[in-house]
């Protein structure tokens, strides 16, 4: 009978500890649109962006085949590019570009090309790109940029002889766009050089937007160690870290040359005249480049369940274009799916899918290409030799019509576009940045406060509580004045008389020595050292304080500050990083100060380091009021006083093992490193028997499991 | 003594049991036939109106329609009375009667066998009304026998299941008639094969590869785990296929098996020059998992049962549609015609102008002094649910369905079977539902309380979690949704089916629920949509019996008085329902099909109110509107009272589409739009339906006609100018 009672507590903690943990479950999303992929897009504002299904902005309108054309299957479609109305597609593998007009019927099919006299093949090519001065094509094969108009080449560039290109250099041109000043931007494969600029005369010009090596400090560290034990021989047999090559280009609505990268961050790039990136994207208070920002999905990399060795798949963008509303339309490789985003970097919509099978519409087995052509936007299939034609929706339409007069800062004449996406769903976090921006310029402040709070906008949310704030204050100044007036008042003359008649605010001694540890720490110390002043039940107070303070953080804080993914949050966490901390660092400490001949006891250690936490603490409230009044423009001062909070824990922590056990302060700062070490230690060894711990109960669940069901 | 009683009946019992057993899910032991015997050239039956044929040279069968003389034959009759001959892989595809997938004993793979190629003997007997043509594969040891009886308007071709013999080598798969139903590759010719709402297969092959296709009947199951998906699907909703030429026409039913079979059809493969469609009947289950090997390894390994189905025959009935009739309208309507004759389909006076999904609530995550717990959170309860009703029959007099979902004990989440099957509390309880309802009864509202008997989570009455389906590898069936972005199994998010012994026996739990709450009708979700299997019993493999189960849970509630409302019901349902709401209005979308048709639409219209997928939650709400019209089907919208900010993380994403105060005017116009069209259609068939170019033309059974432009401007037609994204209707031509 008890061994069943304690097998139903076991089972009773199980679940109590799967409800703390687990999820709640829930039931399979619906599908309603006559589309087989889904659409989703992402809310950000937490610390990882989340996915959100939505409704459809785009559905395929059909597929172009070379065959259904009456040409032939397209073999190895390679590039689209579009130009006064016509569509060029470069059927690489038949060695042709067919152009197609606006009922995508042929108008034309180039196959072979003459250069003074001679004919010239074009199979292998790579990119093309039309405008009004003709069409260029980057004859990969060849190592060739063929400049043509009306069937005849008019120019053909080959590897530049200048000092800037080196003689290793393989000018294999894949992608090409040419600017409004005749300027053509070439990339060639595996080019880590960035673009290839030529002058609207044909003359090189040099290397453009190319890409940088980023390491971390960790990396730098490990490089150096490494350098020092391995051969000349290894060092020049491994592998350098080199910058990642653009991978397709385009010119955007501004006329700016924009590109895609295959690093984990920053993949869609606008280059400034200078080569750097220029595209903004807003994070906190204010504007940064976007190489920070990661345009694919996030985690950028999934385990491919499919691979026997659970191979990991990272998301790869392979393909870019612009539209002339200045939206940019990316394609992913690895999963098929079309990325929509505007100038600001915010995700319209994610569409399309397939993940290398491509067996319906709007699915790819391996995206080529993409690119607009008048309403419809087109990706073609290297393998499959399909042109998927999509068409926005209603719901794409209103949605790129109101985000596109935001960006534009009109708010006011995209407010009834937002309202309708609003209506028609509520998961659009664009609709409420939009309603509050719109809503903040009509002054209509607590609304815009209530959008910007939905929708994640810290900074439209701090720009109307600033005004609701200041205009409460200036509505009641004079009675907030006479207020402060007669506290301040208050709190002077109560110092005054509790001095002067030496009154004892607080009768508990051993309180009163803790309370006063920030302000006379070495007298405090000294008091719980020789005097047994310490308390185990106000340093546990303390403890516990200190712990709702940091939980109240997150509940409390102020939106402007910091948002708390609250469906995330989970209270025994904090619990981990605030009491069994302290713990670790008391148990590690005595420990490691015993080595060192250190006279601290266990429990002066524990008091002593309870009572430092009293500026976390103190802060930590100050920080709950604090950020539910201030705006973070008005943030350093605030975040300085953090740090010097920090600071000011640490120090006190110092002198505690300085007076505790009795060290110098050189010795105590030895001690303290020790001791972090230690708790390193311990973390490592209680990580280790929670993991074989949870293989144990897997273990005895899963025989459970087989035991009860078969 | 009694005790000793009691044993002794439980073990002649179990003895009765396992004769049964033994009977039909283990099959025979192959052994080669004393003697063959086989059936001269010629007739072999005929009646009024058809003629049954046999070639024992070419092994073909030959079915003639006596008063076209139109004749369609195993091998596709074109290329049979041409004389031609083939061989290789054309032979091996057009000239197959019968193709068998078997698991090699050996090497453990799967391989195929065929009639063609592989045949060692044939068996064929002639009766009074047909042929049984037993085929031998004797190097793989295995036996098929197939019965061809000629009905009064059909052919009717069975796998006789029970007498199929094998050796070592087990009986996976067996595809019948792979080009009986054919047509030759041209431009004048389709396949019709019913993904969603059905779609058509063009024959073409001058300009395109050939094209594939395979799709489970009744959807995937839902027992078998799916390690990967990405993209959606329309189930299968009806167990038909045809076939059109320019001249001739044929469709297909599958009568019996219909669970555990797939309908395949290749088109346009040059090399065959033809192009089929045909069932596939599953013998034997399987399920396949990853294993997690040593080194992190995933290793794919399929398990397959050990017993085959516990099912007699899976028999397929073919019709020949005359050549006014050959295309798929005529299916639609021998489809029509044979629901009336054969499975008591009725033509039904109830109706409504709109079936209105009502959202009750979801579990949320909240936090209590910052530890997590989960609580019902409604997002409409009942009294709100009134006021809607309300609101809307104020300003449009409609007549209404409406399905109330996830109002019981978990909201739209998965949790208890049917909910709790009660009410929850936090939605005004069983008093708040008596009060809606009996508003509804004096509004002209059908009100239905949805429960969701497939799913759960949690064990309630005599749904046991512990108790629940098994899959094909002797586990707990697990249903599990996917990570949006990674399209991964969400471990977090999934749930148990329940097994199919407790469903099939679950309707008394859905009538106690239903009648204790004071209503008369019951929203079966996912009962009339989801088809699984339970390898606890060989009678419930592959999927199979589900019709006969849900029909009868069905005609159980039927006759305590109780109405049902289903949502993408499954073929088998749709008798029994009164109203089907998220019927499929488009295919799976798969390249191989050229063009969606509503044939879903023109089977069960006037059988059951339909209504397609919620308008509101369409990112085209007018096209979806105007193929309503075109169908003739009642509006759909989801509706809920509010929105929670804290959906956004959820799956339920229709909630942020469906908030009533939002959208009201949508509704109401769009229901005020469409009730003149449906009042004058009342439960009239769907005959024909049209599509070219932006105008569809639908002509319906009591004379009307609609023609709806989905186009951008005005358009002439026989009713008069269509103007742009509106539609007429009237008495056509």
């Amino acid at each position: 009978m008890n061994g069943k009672r304690r097998i139903s507590r076991l089972l009773s903690a199980v679940l109590f500890a799967a409800l703390l943990l687990g999820g709640a479950v829930t039931a399979k999303a619906e599908s309603v649109e006559d589309i087989p992929y889904t659409t989703y897009t992402y809310w950000e504002g937490y610390a990882n962006k989340t996915p959100v299904k939505t409704k459809a902005t785009h559905k395929t309108a059909g597929t172009i085949e070379g065959n259904l054309l009456g040409i032939g299957a397209f073999n190895e479609l390679q590039h689209l590019a579009c130009h006064d109305g016509l569509l060029y597609v470069l059927d690489s593998g038949n060695g042709r570009i067919v152009v197609l007009d606006e009922n995508y019927t042929v108008k034309q099919q180039i196959t072979d090309l003459t250069y003074q006299g001679e004919t010239i093949n074009f199979t292998g090519a790579k990119g093309l790109f039309a405008d009004d001065s003709g069409l260029y094509i980057a004859d990969t094969l060849n190592k060739r940029l063929l400049c043509t108009k009306n069937g005849e080449i008019f120019k053909i560039i080959t590897k530049p002889e200048d000092a800037t290109v080196p003689e290793t250099f393989d000018f294999a041109p894949t992608k090409l766009v040419r600017d409004s000043n005749g300027y053509i931007y070439l990339l060639c494969q595996g080019s880590y050089y960035g673009m290839m600029v030529f002058s609207d005369t044909y003359e090189f010009f040099g290397f453009f937007g190319a890409n940088n090596v980023t390491t971390s400090f960790s990396n730098a560290i490990k490089s150096f160690i490494t350098s020092l034990f391995e051969t000349e021989e290894k060092h020049n047999a491994s592998v350098r870290q080199l910058p990642f090559s653009l991978i397709d280009i385009c010119i955007d609505n501004e006329g700016f040359v924009s590109g895609l990268t295959g690093n984990t961050s920053g993949q869609i790039r606008r280059f400034g005249l200078s080569g750097t990136n220029i595209l903004v994207k807003n994070s906190g208070f204010s504007g940064s480049t976007s190489n920070s920002f990661n345009f694919a999905d996030y985690p950028v990399s999934f385990t491919n369940m499919l691979s026997k060795y659970r191979t990991s798949l990272r998301s790869a963008f392979c393909a870019l274009t612009a539209d002339e509303n200045g939206y940019y339309y990316a394609v992913d490789s690895t999963h098929g799916r079309i990325f929509i985003y505007d100038v600001a970097c915010n995700v319209i919509s994610v569409f399309g899918g397939g993940k290398q099978k491509g067996e319906q519409a709007g699915t790819f087995v391996s995206p080529s290409s993409i690119c607009v052509f008048g309403d419809d936007l087109l990706v073609s299939d290297f393998s499959t030799g399909k042109i998927t034609r999509f068409k926005i929706t209603e719901y794409g339409k209103l949605l790129m019509t109101a985000d596109s007069l935001t960006v534009k800062s009109k708010y006011e004449d995209a407010k009834p576009y937002w309202e309708q996406i609003y209506a028609a769903d509520k998961n659009c976090q664009l609709a409420y940045r939009g309603l509050a921006k719109a809503a903040l310029k009509e002054k209509d402040y607590k609304a815009a406060m209530a959008y910007a709070k939905t929708g994640l906008d810290r900074e439209t949310y701090a720009l109307a509580f600033a005004e609701v704030r200041d205009a409460f204050l200036y509505q009641n100044f004079w009675w907030i004045a006479v207020l402060a007036v007669v506290l301040t008042a208050g709190l002077v003359v109560f110092v005054v008389q509790s001095r002067k008649r030496q009154l004892v605010l607080i009768k508990n001694a051993k309180l009163r020595v803790a309370l006063r540890t920030p302000i006379h720490p070495f007298e405090s110390l000294q008091d719980i050292k020789s005097k047994n002043m310490g308390s185990v039940a106000v340093a546990t107070g303390l403890l516990l304080l200190f712990y709702v303070a940091t939980v109240l953080t997150d509940l409390a804080g102020g939106f402007m500050f910091k948002i708390t993914d609250l469906s995330n949050f989970n209270a025994i966490l904090p619990l981990i990083g605030t009491v069994g901390l302290v713990l670790l660092w008391t148990a590690a400490n005595w420990l490691v100060c015993i080595l060192f001949e250190g006279k601290g006891k266990m429990k002066e250690i524990y008091c002593a380091t309870c009572y430092s936490l009293l500026p976390l603490i103190l802060y930590n409230f100050a920080y709950i009021v604090l950020s539910n009044v201030l705006t973070p423009s008005s943030n350093s001062p605030f975040e300085l006083l953090g740090k010097v909070c920090y600071l000011f824990t640490a120090v006190l922590l110092l002198l505690s093992i300085t007076v505790i056990h009795d060290f110098s302060f050189f010795k105590a700062i030895g001690t303290a490193l020790a001791t972090l070490l230690g708790m390193a230690i311990v973390a490592f060894v209680l990580f280790s028997m929670l993991t074989l711990w949870q293989d144990i109960l897997g273990f005895i669940l899963s025989v459970f499991n087989e035991v009860t069901l078969r | 003594m009694l005790s000793f009683f009691l044993i002794a009946v439980v073990f002649a019992l179990s003895l009765c049991g396992c004769g049964k057993k033994a009977d039909l899910n283990s099959l025979k032991t192959y052994r080669l036939p004393e003697s063959v015997s086989n059936v001269k050239s010629g007739v072999i039956t005929e009646n009024d109106r058809l003629e049954l044929s046999w070639d024992p040279d070419r092994l073909c069968v030959l079915l003639k329609n006596k008063q076209s003389g139109d004749i369609w034959s195993t091998i596709p009759y074109d290329f049979y009375a041409s004389g031609e001959t083939a061989d290789g892989y054309r032979a091996d595809g057009i000239c197959s009667a019968l193709r068998v997938t078997y698991l090699d004993a050996k090497n453990k793979t799967e391989n195929e066998v065929n009639t063609n190629s592989n045949l060692s003997y044939v068996n064929v007997q002639k009766s009074d009304t047909g042929l049984r043509i037993t085929c031998y594969f004797d190097k793989v040891n295995i036996s098929v026998p197939i019965t061809f009886i000629l009905e009064e308007d059909c052919l009717s071709v069975s796998v006789e299941n029970a007498l199929m013999t094998e050796g070592e080598n087990k009986i996976l798969r067996v595809s019948l008639l792979p080009f009986f139903v054919s047509a030759a590759n041209d431009d004048s010719s389709y396949l019709f094969a019913p993904s969603g709402s059905g779609a058509l297969l063009y024959t073409d092959d001058a300009q395109r590869q050939a094209r594939k296709y395979s799709e489970p009947v009744y959807g995937r199951d839902a027992s078998a785990q799916t390690i990967y998906q990405d993209t959606e699907t329309e189930s299968i909703r009806m167990p038909v296929f045809g076939a059109k030429t320019s001249d001739k026409g044929i469709f297909a039913i599958i009568t019996a098996g219909a669970e555990t079979a797939d309908i395949s059809a290749v088109a346009g493969d040059a090399q065959y020059g033809f192009s089929g469609i045909y069932p596939t009947f599953c013998m034997r289950g399987s399920a396949s998992s990853l294993v997690k090997g040593s080194a992190n390894t995933n290793n794919d390994i399929t398990k397959y049962s050990e017993d085959v189905v516990r099912l007699s025959k899976c028999t397929v009935k073919y019709y020949l549609l005359d050549k006014a009739h050959n295309d798929y309208n005529g299916m639609a309507e021998c489809y029509r015609n044979y629901l009336e004759k054969t499975d008591g389909f009725r033509q039904r006076e109830t109706s409504a102008d709109a079936i209105i999904t009502l959202l009750g609530g979801l579990e949320e995550r909240k936090l209590f002094l910052g530890l997590p717990y989960h609580t019902l959170s409604p997002v409409t309860d009942f009294a709100q649910a009134q006021s809607i009703l309300s609101d809307i029959l104020g300003h449009t007099d409609a007549k209404l369905a409406v399905n109330l979902k996830g109002f019981g004990s978990s909201g739209l989440d998965y949790g208890k079977a049917g909910g709790g099957f009660a009410p929850d509390k936090a939605f005004g309880g069983k008093k708040g539902l008596k009060a809606l309802s009996s508003w509804a009864q004096s509004n002209q509202t059908d009100l239905f309380f949805n429960l969701d008997t497939v799913f759960l989570t949690e064990s309630a009455g005599k749904f046991k979690v512990r108790e629940a389906a098994v899959s094909a590898n002797d586990v707990r069936a697990r249903y599990c949704d996917y990570n949006i972005v990674t399209r991964e199994q969400s471990d977090s998010v999934f749930a148990y089916l329940t097994n199919r012994l407790t469903l099939a026996k679950s309707a008394s739990a859905v009538a106690q629920s239903i009648q204790k709450i004071g209503m008369t009708g019951a929203g079966l979700s996912t009962l009339t949509s989801v088809a699984y299997s339970d390898y606890a019993s060989p009678d419930y493999y592959c999927k199979a019996h589900m019709s006969d189960d849900v029909t009868s849970i069905l005609h159980s509630l039927a006759q305590q008085g109780i109405s049902a409302l289903g949502e993408k019901a499954n073929s088998y349902a749709v008798r029994l329902l009164d109203y089907v709401s998220h019927a499929p209005t488009c295919s799976s979308k798969y390249y191989a099909l050229d063009e969606d048709i509503p044939f879903y639409q023109m089977a069960f219209r006037g059988y059951a109110t339909l209504s397609g997928e919620p308008i509101n939650l369409s990112s085209e709400p007018r096209i979806a509107f105007l193929e309503t019209a075109a169908t003739g089907s009642a509006l759909s919208f989801s509706l809920c009272d509010h929105y929670n900010d804290t959906v956004f993380k959820s799956p339920h994403s229709a909630i942020a589409m469906s908030v009533y105060a939002d959208i009201d005017d949508t509704v109401n116009g769009y229901i005020s739009e469409l009730k003149p069209l449906l009042a004058a259609l009342s439960n009239a068939q769907l005959l024909s339906y049209t599509r070219e170019g932006e105008l569809s033309v639908s002509r319906f059974g009591n004379g009307v006609t609609v023609i709806v432009n989905y186009g951008e401007t005005e358009k002439e037609t026989e009713l008069g100018t269509v103007k742009a994204q509106r539609f007429l209707f009237g008495r056509g031509a």
